[in-house]
């Protein structure tokens, strides 16, 4: 067989694979919602300045101050008269952005600190592994906490803070997973032929771990949405008056009983988010692990 | 055993050791040194320097930080506040029962309710039941414990008027705390333990019991259960970390005195050594939590026992 | 069913359905076992063997796998109609099972000990006392060459061959009346494989007790078999006593291809001859003859037509030819 038909078969082979997943994965119904879910979020964030003009959440109008939702402010107004719809849909940025970004880069970390000590063992996974134990001697919220103590409470440090506490688990997760893989045989075989450490690490033991590793990431996202919404309620996170939604909901604290609406809105972005990055998460493991399926 | 648990407590020394440096690096970070923080900038620069020096706070960082670890082996000391002037130890003494029980309130209720409902779920596989326990425990998970305690907060303080909004001071207060903290972590427990028991009931040693003849309840709860509690147990101590996290963020919802407040309001009047206290002591417990975890580990699952009975080596 | 026969198994026909697709890993498959004989099934993986086995336990998945048809006599009672609870008097009672794979098939966290006494503990006809009980596990143990002291012991603490022994006693302590023994030594060392089989029909000798023994290894049926089923594709394709099975004239072609893939020291002049090809792709369903695709003989006839039961003097084989081709053979 010559080479391109054997690309042609390999690349039609995980077309088909491809396929497969996109079956599985549409069939279940709660999945799909999350997809669902997951696209109307991304619209919005993607579309903000076509939905509603950003100026829309900073303009301030004494006179319409804590005005219950109606046609003229669908999601109502906070105290200081700014239109909470136009404040919930930008807040979506935040709330993406942080998510994202920090699953991805405490992704990025824990995968070459996870897969180095899993696949080299010895020294270097004992040195990496023990500085591990230590951060995760120290709850998340609270590691978040003493970095933006010390560095001061915005955006850039929130992130670097969620990251840092989130690294620790992803390490532990892709140690494990490649542990598992590097044991197989294709990779004894691979490394039988010559192949090197680096070469080995991302064209077979990666690849062949990314099961777990997606769905992590997925659900981590979630909760990071969540951690970020946490901290930014308890004035720890993006400062006002940025439209984040954790610190929508802490202004929003002091008009509980008068203003609930305050409330309501920006909860419910932040539960439908979360939800949607979980319920895709949920799917995906479903569909990448189809022995649970029975 | 006992081997085991000695050897799991000598392994704590350099893990806290660990812990205060990580801690103390990352507050040493802190930009502006403690003289100006403290008198402000409006101070004479030699009244600065003059505390500066009086508390050691220009000494090279390694020094400080061994001095620091010095003072609280040997009296128990983490500093003086930088707004109180009082022992920071004492403003934690005075504030940590209340999150303590708060947090473990929470993880016991909702190790109750994640696991009891976990096995509920997996047992009653591709039922109705499992179907809506699944979907609410995902949503569940999606909602901001502090949100969730806002809401019962709405109904059940200022609506219906039973439960007190704030304070600490009966039993009472503690209800609508735990419920928020339990709810979200529960979720996360509901889904561990349901996917772990259907991953053991798949094993072939549940074949080899139901071909001895055992009936589905003991096959459920004798042989599968112990085996799938085992990963539902190691993430317990991550899940007390989780409560002790919603324990903070919860004590600010409900305006009640613990850790939590205490160190919101130290990180933003910049009271260093009250952050690095609080955080220090919080991650000692958690610390702990994790050794008891480990421990009780390794009474369910014989092969960690064995491991260190005999020599760490198990013949395979 | 005559008195002699305990079981019974008259066109079988199970399949797994998925939501993917459907598999039909048991077709129309009708064997008998007398009292105190054994009955060997023998096949390649995949061929449905095992799948058989956990149908007479009645241990099938049960969201996916139906049995479409037939009936299973065990003792005269059909064991397809009973009752879930009657099913539990006679698992582990009067029809034990031991397992392929001792790694996996004894519970991690529960004594050695523990686990054979629940088999006596869950039919304790004779009311035995605890005491009794764990005399008749100690017993049971040394029996299958285990010191009693290590009743107290886990899995993980045993090796391979010694976990199959404690499976072994597992199945043995009841007494059953009829032993499924699936691959029991597939997992093991060849130097252990040995002594385990040695020691399975060691016990099933002594006790009388009736034997299914599934393996695709035909020395393993050579010395232990009375009866011989040879599976192919979830099918019998040949059934006979163990003389017509390796010195009978007449043969179906993949019984043949079966003793051509195995070395033979006395004729080392010829070469291994392995059957080509693989087996069907169990979830379409065949027009034809199974083993037509690999069959060297195989005519138009053979692709579309079933072929039909030939049978001499209880040799039976399930080829157009069977009979006939013998002479075409030699050609």
């Amino acid at each position: 067989m010559n080479k391109s038909v054997q690309k042609t078969n390999r690349k039609s082979r995980r077309m088909a694979s491809v396929k497969e997943f996109w079956r599985r994965f549409i069939k279940n119904k709660t999945a799909l919602a999350g997809f669902v879910i997951l696209c109307f979020i991304l619209f919005i964030v993607i579309f903000a300045d076509v939905i509603v003009p950003y100026s829309k959440c900073i303009e301030q109008a004494g006179s319409e101050r804590l005005q219950g939702p109606g046609p003229a402010h669908w999601f109502g107004t906070d105290e200081y008269g700014r239109d909470l719809f136009a404040r919930v849909i930008h807040g979506s940025r935040y709330s993406l952005i942080i998510g994202v970004s920090t699953s991805l880069m405490a992704l990025f970390f824990g995968a070459i600190l996870g897969a180095s000590a899993g696949y080299f063992g010895g020294m270097v996974d004992n040195i990496i592994m023990r500085i591990t134990d230590v951060f995760m001697c120290v709850p998340p919220i609270l590691l978040s906490l003493a970095v933006v103590a010390a560095l001061g409470t915005n955006l850039r440090n929130l992130i670097i803070a969620m990251t840092i506490s989130c690294v620790p688990g992803n390490v532990r997760l892709i140690r494990s997973v490649v542990l598992t893989v590097a044991d197989q045989d294709y990779v004894e075989a691979a490394r039988s032929y010559g192949t090197g450490n680096g070469r080995i690490i991302f064209r077979y033991v990666l690849p062949n771990a990314m099961g777990p590793i997606i769905v992590n990431t997925t659900m981590c996202i979630s909760d990071m949405i969540l951690s970020a919404a946490g901290l930014s309620f308890i004035g720890m996170g993006i400062q006002p008056p940025a439209p984040e939604w954790g610190s929508l909901l802490s202004n929003a604290e002091t008009y509980l009983f008068s203003a609930p609406y305050l409330l309501v809105f920006p909860g419910i972005f932040i539960i439908l988010t979360s939800l949607a990055f979980n319920l895709v998460g949920d799917g995906l493991t479903d569909a990448l692990d189809p022995k649970l399926k029975d | 055993m006992a081997k085991y648990i000695i050897k799991r407590l000598l392994y704590m020394i350099p893990v806290l050791l660990g812990v205060a440096f990580l801690v103390f690096t990352i507050l040493s970070l802190t930009p502006g040194d403690p003289g100006s923080i403290i008198l402000g900038i409006t101070a004479r620069p030699e009244d600065i320097a003059a505390l500066n020096e009086k508390f050691g706070y220009n000494k090279p960082f390694l020094i400080r930080f061994f001095t620091y670890i010095g003072n609280i082996i040997f009296h128990h000391d983490l500093g003086i506040s930088y707004q109180t002037r009082q022992p920071v130890i004492d403003s934690i003494l005075a504030r940590f029962p209340n999150t303590l029980f708060l947090a473990v309130l929470s993880m016991c209720v909702s190790a109750l309710l994640g696991v009891t409902l976990g096995i509920v779920s997996a047992v009653k596989q591709y039922q109705a039941i499992d179907r809506v326990l699944v979907v609410t425990a995902l949503i569940f998970a999606s909602i901001p414990g502090f949100w969730l305690g806002l809401m019962l907060l709405l109904l059940f303080s200022l609506k219906l008027g039973w439960l007190p909004s704030f304070g600490s001071g009966s039993l009472k207060n503690f209800i609508l705390p735990t419920v928020t903290v339990s709810l979200t972590s529960a979720a996360g427990l509901l889904r561990l333990t349901r996917a772990s028991m259907l991953e053991t009931v798949r094993q072939e040693y549940i074949r080899t019991a139901r071909a001895k003849g055992a009936p589905e309840k003991l096959v459920i709860y004798k042989h599968a259960l112990r085996n799938a509690l085992i990963p539902v147990v190691t993430t317990m101590g991550t899940s007390f970390g989780a409560s002790l996290g919603g324990a903070i963020i919860a004590e600010t919802v409900f305006a009640m005195p613990g850790m939590g407040t205490l160190l919101t309001t130290a990180i933003r009047q910049k009271d260093i050594p009250m952050v690095m206290g609080a955080t220090l002591f919080l991650a000692f417990l958690f610390s702990l939590v994790i050794l008891l975890v480990d421990i009780l580990y390794a009474f369910i699952d014989p092969r960690i026992k064995a491991k260190y009975q005999n020599g760490g080596r198990s013949r395979e | 069913m005559s008195d002699n026969e305990i079981l019974k198994v008259k066109d079988l026909s199970i399949l797994y359905k998925t939501d993917l697709e459907t598999v039909y890993a048991v077709n129309h498959v009708s064997f008998t076992l007398n009292k105190g004989q054994t009955l060997g099934l023998v096949g390649e993986t995949g061929a449905g063997k095992t799948t058989t086995a956990l149908g007479i336990m009645s241990l099938l998945p049960k969201r996916t796998a139906r049995v479409t048809s037939g009936e299973i006599l065990f003792e005269g009672q059909d064991l397809l109609k009973m009752s879930e609870k009657e099913l539990l008097g006679i698992r582990g009672q009067k029809i034990s099972m031991i397992f392929q794979d001792p790694m996996t098939a004894l519970n991690p966290v529960l004594t050695v000990g523990d686990q054979i006494g629940e088999t006596v503990r869950l039919h304790n006809t004779k009311n035995l006392s605890r005491e009794e009980i764990e005399k008749k596990v100690e017993d049971t143990l040394e029996l299958v060459g285990i010191p009693k002291e290590r009743k107290n012991e886990y899995p993980y603490q045993f090796s391979g061959g010694m976990r199959q022994r404690v499976v072994i006693a597992m199945a043995l302590i009841c007494d059953p009346r009829m032993l499924i023994a699936d691959e029991p030594t597939t997992a093991l060392d060849v130097t252990i494989q040995a002594q385990v089989l040695s020691m399975i029909c060691d016990l099933q000798r002594k006790y009388g007790t009736s034997m299914i023994m599934i393996t695709h290894d035909l020395g393993v049926v050579a010395e232990t078999c009375d009866t011989v089923g040879v599976v192919y594709a979830g099918e019998i394709v040949e059934y006979g006593q163990l003389a017509d099975i390796f010195a009978g004239e007449d043969h179906h072609p993949y019984t043949e291809g079966l003793f051509g893939s195995i070395p033979n020291l006395k004729t080392k002049a010829r070469r291994l001859q392995p059957i080509e090809g693989l087996m069907p792709d169990p979830t379409v369903p065949v027009e034809g003859c199974r083993f037509a695709p690999r069959c060297k003989y195989a005519t138009d006839q053979c692709r579309s037509k079933k072929p039909p039961l030939w049978e001499k003097d209880g040799h039976q084989i399930r080829c157009h030819f069977a009979g006939i081709r013998k002479e075409a053979k030699h050609e």
